[in-house]
């Protein structure tokens, strides 16, 4: 079956005073149905911005300069602001990092619930709200009935978050995206919020593309794995090949780093000596070389090539594949 | 709510009641007998003494500030110097005029100034921004007297479209609504400004905010992100600038009433201060500062049924 979301070669730059910022790189990536594909990378590695443009959220600097976001066969980035208005809520909702944050605080949250369904015309109001009142349900808030007319104010961060995963999924859309959903939450909240992720995947019928810097959350939830740094996609391929078979550098250091920090679930990455390059200037050579333990001279020179290492596994670095 | 609604009471209250001895202080403490400052320098002893006995300014000073609190509470203000009326009668004929004014003014103004500053920041930095941004720094840099001076001279003395002087035919609704035009535009034109620079300024901020980037997400109408969800946040600023505007006007009308000659609580007080009719202009004040408390309380409660937020932290 073709994957619901993928892209394709994805450039883009932020128009900055000093200068375009080289935010994403020859970007690509694939989200099959149904299942979860999980976003992992320093901060700063775009992982924000390739989920941004896969919705055509992005901030007004940004400028595509090249690929393809095709989400059901159908091109994303050439859609107008009509179709864009179809595709959001409807096919594809994000869940944001912020829960405090993502609900406008003067109106109930029923009538947050109600005004998202505006598209079913034939669904009376009553209707809509028992719609509401069982996706509530759902994600664990208890009493909905009552709840539904309170403020946003009036819930904990937990449960604002679970309102958020309610309201992105009330229209039933066929990818979720979460931006790091549980990073403003505490460790015991966190632990609920993907517990209800990965239950929701067994009831909702649809694909969930989580970006985390924690990779004891990727290891749990996803099935595929893809590695960011500094705008480039480094590697990709299941949970099994990136978590046993890692195969670039970068993604080795994450995991050599402290294995025992993955088993925690700290919610940072482990750090890796050196800092992710200033993107104004892209290197002529290899991004992750100048903290590569592993580099070469020719590392400097030559931009890397995607190696294949296994059905579905790539990484991009000179010395895998052709060598 | 309630609770909130009575404490924002007693405060107006103990606001008032703070206006009224600082008021009383100051005829009773501050320099110059109110005697001679109500009959002028060449009043004879009798005179005065026969004044002093009328106004009970013969007794102690603390039985006066009781006796003006038991009064005011009482509905009482005193007399007119001259015609014995009560002040209570004079203002509660002048004050209608005046609160129509404001109220025209007012009006107007928050509605273009909504609709001026909102439009401006969902354009922003369009043609259509850039020139109400010229347009309302300029009205709110006029003083209100010298628009009321050309938009008397244009309208009334050169087209002769409009009439210019007193307030109208009593009874006669078309003719008084028509004296409102000139003096409610004068009066209301720097609040345009002011209200469409307030609306667009929060309505920037609000579109910024991560609630409005989620509402996008949901895939809503870009109607109802902007006018449902983000004006709501946005208006919130602009309500309690109108309700101290509102309470400033009552007795700001001064310059719009006496160029067009109309009746009105701010002329009522500079024709009392000219005659020195001290028990009218004591009152006078009196009434515009408990309405500009009473305004900006209903501002705040208004504010509170809008916003669940400072609901909660009351
Ligand atoms: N509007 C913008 N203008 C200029 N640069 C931007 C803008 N948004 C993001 N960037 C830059 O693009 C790069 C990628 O940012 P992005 O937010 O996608 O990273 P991220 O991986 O989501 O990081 P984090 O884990 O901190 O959320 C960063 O260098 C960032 O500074
Ligand atoms: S290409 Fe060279 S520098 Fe880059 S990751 Fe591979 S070994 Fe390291
Ligand atoms: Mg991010």
């Amino acid at each position: 079956m073709d994957p619901v979301l993928s892209i394709r070669d994805l450039s883009l730059d932020f128009e900055t005073p000093p200068g375009p910022v080289h935010a994403l790189r020859n970007v690509s990536l694939e989200v099959p149905r149904n299942h979860i594909v999980g976003i992992v990378g320093e901060s700063g590695s775009g992982k924000s911005t390739v989920i941004a443009a896969a919705m055509r959220l992005l901030a007004n600097n940004a400028v595509i300069r090249g690929g393809e976001v095709i989400f059901n066969g159908r091109d994303v980035l050439g859609m107008n602001q009509e179709e864009l208005r179809a595709l959001r809520g409807e096919e594809i909702s994000m869940v944001f990092q912020d829960p405090m944050t993502s609900q406008i605080p003067v109106l109930t949250i029923g009538r947050q619930m109600t005004d998202i369904q505006y598209r079913r015309r034939n669904v009376s109001m009553a209707e809509k709200r028992n719609l509401a009142v069982e996706m509530m349900r759902r994600v664990g808030i208890s009493d909905p009935e009552e709840r539904l007319d309170q403020h946003p104010h009036q819930f904990s961060g937990g449960m604002r978050q679970r309102i958020a995963i309610a309201m992105a999924l009330l229209m039933n859309p066929q990818l979720l995206i979460a931006d790091e959903p549980t990073t403003a939450l505490d460790v015991t909240m966190e632990a609920q919020i993907i517990h209800l992720l990965r239950e929701l995947k067994e009831s909702f019928e649809g694909s969930i593309l989580f970006v985390s810097h924690n990779l004891g959350l990727i290891a749990e939830l996803c099935d595929y794995v893809v590695v960011m740094y500094a705008g480039e996609v480094v590697e990709q391929g299941s949970v099994e090949d990136l978590f046993y078979r890692a195969s670039h550098p970068y993604t080795q250091a994450l995991l050599e780093c402290d294995p025992a920090r993955i088993e925690d679930a700290t919610p940072a990455l482990p750090t890796i000596p050196g800092d992710v390059p200033d993107l104004h200037i892209v290197p002529q050579g290899c991004v992750f070389a100048p903290r590569c333990p592993r580099a070469v001279a020719r590392c400097r020179e030559e931009p890397a090539q995607i190696a294949t290492i296994g059905a579905g596994h790539r990484a991009r670095c000179h010395l895998l594949g052709h060598e | 709510m309630l609770n909130y609604t009575l404490r924002r009471l007693g405060l107006s209250i103990v606001i008032v009641s703070v206006a009224m001895s600082i008021l009383f202080l100051m005829i009773h403490l501050v320099p110059g007998d109110p005697v001679t400052i109500a009959l002028g320098p060449r009043a004879t002893p009798e005179m005065r003494e026969a004044y002093r006995a009328r106004m009970g300014l013969d007794q102690p000073i603390h039985i006066q500030y009781v006796v003006f609190f038991a009064n005011a509470l009482r509905g009482d203000l005193g007399q007119d110097v001259f015609s014995q009326r009560a002040v209570t009668r004079i203002i509660s004929e002048q004050l209608p005029h005046t609160a129509a004014l404001v109220a025209a003014a007012i009006g107007w103004s928050a509605l273009l100034g909504i609709v001026l500053g909102c439009f401006s920041a969902v354009h922003r930095n369009s043609f259509f921004d850039k020139f109400t941004g010229v347009i309302t720094v300029g009205a709110i840099a006029v003083p209100s007297f010298v628009v009321s001076l050309y938009s008397l001279l244009i309208f009334a003395v050169m087209l002769k479209v409009l009439p210019a002087i007193g307030a109208g035919e009593p009874g006669d609704l078309v003719d008084q609504a028509q004296h409102l035009i000139l003096p409610s535009f004068a009066l209301g034109l720097g609040w345009v400004g002011y209200i469409a620079r307030l609306v667009r300024a929060s309505m920037l901020e609000v579109m910024g905010e991560n609630y409005i980037r989620s509402a996008r997400s949901y895939g809503l109408l870009e109607r109802t992100v902007i006018y449902s969800y983000a004006l709501k946040v946005a208006i919130l600023p602009t309500v309690t600038l109108l309700g101290v505007g509102i309470g400033n006007l009552l007795s700001g009308a001064l310059f719009a009433e006496i160029v067009f000659a109309r009746p009105g609580i701010g002329k009522l007080i500079y024709d009392m201060v000219i005659t020195r009719n001290y028990p009218v202009v004591q009152g006078a004040v009196l009434v515009t500062t408990a309405l500009f408390v009473l305004c900006a309380m209903i501002a705040d409660l208004v504010n509170a049924s809008l916003d669940p937020r400072v609901r909660a932290s009351l």
